[in-house]
């Protein structure tokens, strides 16, 4: 299809989506039907926001418990002169590095959900809250320990903020080829994550009473994504890498 | 054109691991495994100190695939 075509379609179809969201946003707020819904939608998410958080502790938990335990076994044959398993034993501790990621994600955005009348629940979720994060922060700790076994010359303390620096430093040339491919496509992602975002937060706030936190918190993050990535480039050119 | 290598081979006969090698040329284990594996191009300073090592010109570790390596 000629590309002019195709970018003009993508441009009609967004205008269309954008056309029936807003319309059916102020429809909503016409009617008065969505205050009655958020109330129940709030309260049934507070309650339901701490076992939602620690159905994400125990899941996640003992998945990455049970992916290291395979990792240790690939590490013992790999200890054995079995070198085709490093590449296993090292994917094996990735997975549960991301396993406990998605922990840590969840038992913290879960958090603002169990503000309710009374507080009880968003007292449990912040316990909840205060027990994982440690939990999280040793688990990774461990995690890095067992791949700086099998890959020694990686520096860095999880505990230590410069933590990722020091660990992308320590990369050779195809680790660090290789993180910036995927840093590139997480920005690509999130640039267009935030487009949408900023969509739905602006339809939202047609019928939603309320200040303009969300759009703030958005527009703070396209500035840090925008301003790093701006020095980032700039950085490079001074260094002689030519202009992105 | 993809790249291929004699790197395994060249090891084998100094008779060292993947990470053995990749502390003499200043790689990770990793690296030397996705080189050998031919899923990475390593950079010609890489490619330099692996033919110091191994003592052979780089063409008699690397060649464009369906071409012979130097003997």
């Amino acid at each position: 299809m000629n590309k002019s075509l195709k970018f003009f379609l993508y441009i009609l179809g967004g205008a269309l989506a954008g056309g029936a969201l807003g319309f059916g946003v102020v429809w909503f707020g016409m009617n008065g039907i969505e205050a009655g819904m958020l109330a129940k939608l709030q309260g049934g998410m507070a309650l339901a926001a701490p076992a939602l958080q620690v159905l994400a502790i125990l899941v996640c938990s003992l998945a990455a418990v049970g992916t290291m335990k395979r990792a240790g076994r690939l590490a013992a044959a790999l200890d054995a002169g079995d070198e085709e398993q490093a590449e296993p034993a090292l994917q094996a501790a990735d997975t549960a590095i991301n396993l406990l990621e998605v922990q840590q994600i969840l038992v913290l955005f879960l958090m603002p959900f169990a503000m309710a009348p009374g507080g009880f629940s968003l007292l449990v979720s912040g316990l909840l809250v205060v027990v994982s994060v440690p939990l999280v922060i040793l688990g990774q700790g461990r995690i890095v320990n067992f791949v700086r076994r099998i890959n020694p010359e990686k520096r860095g303390d999880i505990r230590d903020l410069k933590f990722n620096k020091e660990w992308y430093e320590s990369c050779d040339e195809a680790e660090q080829q290789k993180i910036g491919r995927v840093s590139y496509q997480a920005v690509l992602a999130t640039q267009m994550v935030l487009l949408v975002l900023l969509v739905v937060v602006v339809l939202v706030r047609m019928v939603v009473p309320g200040d303009n936190l969300a759009a703030w918190c958005l527009l703070a993050a396209v500035l840090t994504l925008k301003i790093s990535f701006w020095r980032g480039s700039r950085r490079e050119e001074k260094r002689g890498g030519g202009a992105l | 054109m993809p790249l291929a290598n004699r790197v395994k081979e060249h090891r084998a006969r100094l008779g060292i691991n993947q990470q053995e090698l990749g502390q003499r040329i200043g790689a990770s284990r990793q690296t030397v495994s996705l080189i050998e594996r031919g899923d990475y191009n390593p950079s010609i300073t890489l490619a330099l100190r692996m033919a110091r090592e191994f003592g052979v010109p780089v063409e008699e570790i690397f060649s464009l695939e369906g071409e012979e390596t130097h003997e």
